[in-house]
């Protein structure tokens, strides 16, 4: 893609977003049956709403490519990687690995999304944010966690 | 009628002055400030992370305990807005244009001071109104059937584009999304699983904690730490918190038209907190006699907003309790949390649950009391907050959204989907793509296919229904009226300033 056709940037991604939930929707929701307008199928209403989807997606990327212009804050890696990827650790740590790892995990990576993260600040931050979860969840709530890994 | 309602509320306040609903009431209208404060986290993504929290509660405690969060969060935003020219909610941004002003010349403390009696006025008015007119709308829903019901949700979701940012096509195609991610799971009426691939968890359907908290609480999270923007504090002195007799006769008059526009803004479906302080803020621009100040610490435009926010913020809860439609984000998330603690919302919560339904009304009183009275001593200590740098309040904001998320239903599953809808919500902002249509979609998706279907059993697939039925053709004509005002350039034009301000 050239940087000069696409004068419409907001709209261009925006409608390809679209585009892709209502291919998703038309690939695998066609597979379900549709019925009829009086007696609607599983399928009838999430086509429907596919193909309207996939329609407007086309539009939007078709016409940001002659109307409006727009453009897209820069993207940065980090916040992205270290949140979601602090969120994906939480996730696979909790059931196996219990609460107070689990915590640990994504209170000490997330701080790194931040570029001024310090070492020591992140790790104090998240043994106090284990401990504070440990109180304040399972003691004084008494939300069903295993505490220890298993 | 009075008498009944004089009753009605009576056996609310019995229901809301127990210890422990007065605790709740407390701890969500102090929570609700604390993250009004607190910019980067709003009243949806707070709602929706405390949600699976709130289960263990009774109902009435919970909702009274999810409602304070709501109100409070207006009076929060407002407190910011004013001191450091930050709004922490949407809502707030009207107080800023004038609030601040005041601020930097020192008066701060008056403009707290108003903001906090004008949103107590209004809370006690909005508590009336819905007393007044709930009960009455009530029994008029009860001749409500699908189609109606459907025509309803068009107008709700056509609303909600009002208040959408950015082109109506995109806010319409982020409805879409809602839908269609709200229909995935188990269909009620055949037993096909749609788009679950096998995946037990999607059965039920995507969780709806995990979409709120992805797309309003992660999303916001990145995209902060992206700007790195710095947070100042300018007059964190406040001399003065009283506002003197001349402040008070300037702004009445703001604060009875503010709470007037609030509380009708707030009842129309996609009515809330935002559109009412920005048109309220325009109404008190129009009328003053010497427009010129506006902008440059006009009082009545600190009061006239942040009454309008309020009282819509209580009128909002009218389409939930009485029609069972919720009207924003927000009361989207009111109803998972009663659908949760097994209360259908709709026409009969009234009759079914005269407690719980007058409980919560008279504990929107009961909290914006409390609010007035903890807030304005603890002006300091919420501004002293503020000084809590970013980089040590986002891991805890993060650490709740995954407790919140995972306590749910125990299932590191949803907590995946939350990545999943954190990295889509980051995808929309950039691409400027509100996602506040697309929750309230994802609600009403599955009650629209069921309504739809229905009606279109009972007409024999005639789409006419809509139409013959008279309730349901009110409700669709005024559906096409405000898209057509809606599509209308000059109207756009102004919408567009309106978010722009």
């Amino acid at each position: 893609m050239d940087r000069r056709v696409i004068k419409n940037r907001q709209d261009f991604y925006g409608g390809l977003i679209f585009l892709a939930f209502g291919l998703f929707g038309l690939t695998f929701g066609t597979g379900y049956a549709l019925g009829s307008i009086s007696r609607m199928g599983p399928g009838y209403l999430p086509v429907v709403l596919s193909a309207a989807l996939s329609a407007v997606g086309a539009f939007l990327s078709f016409r940001a490519l002659v109307f409006g212009e727009s453009r897209i804050e820069p993207c940065r890696w980090r916040p992205l990687v270290f949140i979601l990827g602090s969120i994906l650790a939480f996730a696979a740590a909790i059931s196996r690995g219990g609460v107070v790892l689990a915590v640990f995990l994504v209170a000490f990576l997330s701080a790194f999304g931040n570029r001024h993260a310090r070492w020591a600040e992140a790790l104090l931050m998240a043994v106090f944010m284990a401990g504070l979860t440990v109180l304040l969840f399972v003691k004084l709530l008494g939300l069903p966690f295993s505490v220890w890994p298993r | 009628m009075i008498e009944n309602i004089f009753q009605a509320l009576g056996l609310g306040f019995s229901a809301v002055t127990t210890p422990e609903n007065l605790l709740f009431c407390l701890i969500g209208t102090l929570l609700g400030t604390l993250i009004g404060v607190l910019p980067g986290i709003g009243p949806v993504a707070t709602i929706a992370m405390l949600l699976p929290i709130s289960f263990g509660l009774k109902p009435l405690s919970a909702l009274i305990m999810l409602a304070g969060i709501y109100y409070g969060a207006q009076y929060g935003g407002s407190t910011t807005s004013i001191l450091i020219n930050l709004p922490g909610e949407a809502s707030s941004v009207a107080t800023c244009l004038d609030g601040y002003q005041m601020a930097l010349r020192g008066r701060g403390g008056a403009a707290l001071a108003v903001a906090a009696l004008g949103s107590f006025f209004a809370g006690c008015v909005g508590t009336l109104l819905i007393a007044l007119f709930a009960p009455s709308l009530a029994s008029f829903s009860q001749q409500f059937s699908s189609p109606e019901y459907f025509s309803l949700m068009v107008l709700g979701l056509i609303s909600a584009i009002v208040l959408a940012h950015g082109s109506v096509i995109k806010a319409v195609a982020m409805i879409w999304v809602g839908l269609f991610l709200g229909l995935i799971g188990t269909d009620v009426n055949t037993g096909v699983a749609r788009f679950t691939f096998e995946i037990p968890e999607l059965a039920d359907g995507i969780g709806f904690v995990p979409v709120a908290v992805g797309l309003f609480g992660l999303s916001e999270i990145i995209l902060n730490l992206e700007r790195e923007q710095e947070r100042r504090l300018v007059s964190s002195k406040i001399s003065g918190l009283w506002p003197t007799a001349k402040d008070l006769r300037d702004s009445w008059a703001a604060v009875v038209r503010g709470t007037l526009l609030g509380s009708v803004l707030g009842v129309l479906p996609g009515g809330g907190g935002v559109i009412a302080s920005f048109a309220s803020y325009t109404v008190e621009k129009r009328l003053a006699k010497d427009p010129s100040r506006f902008g440059k610490g006009a009082i009545e435009g600190v009061a006239g907003p942040e009454s309008a926010n309020n009282a819509a913020a209580q009128t909002s809860f009218i389409p939930l309790l009485t029609l069972g439609i919720p009207s924003n984000a927000v009361m989207a998330l009111m109803m998972g949390a009663m659908i949760i603690q097994g209360i259908a919302p709709g026409p009969n919560v009234i009759q079914d649950h005269p407690q719980l339904f007058w409980g919560i009304i008279t504990s929107m009183w009961v909290g914006n009391l409390m609010l007035v009275v903890t807030n304005l001593p603890l002006v300091g200590v919420w501004v002293s907050l503020l000084r809590v740098p970013y980089r040590l309040l986002f891991p805890a904001i993060l650490v709740f959204c995954c407790i919140g998320v995972y306590s749910l239903n125990s299932s590191a599953f949803e907590v995946g989907c939350t990545i999943f809808f954190g990295l889509l919500g980051y995808g929309f902002a950039k691409t400027g793509c509100d996602p506040a249509p697309l929750l309230l979609g994802f609600v009403l998706g599955p009650l629209m296919e069921e309504s739809l279907r229905r009606a279109m059993l009972i007409s024999r697939g005639d789409p006419m229904v809509f139409i013959h039925r008279p309730i349901s053709a009110v409700l669709l004509i005024a559906s096409v009226l405000l898209l057509v005002v809606l599509i209308l350039p000059a109207i756009r034009k102004k919408r567009e300033e309106a978010f722009q301000e």
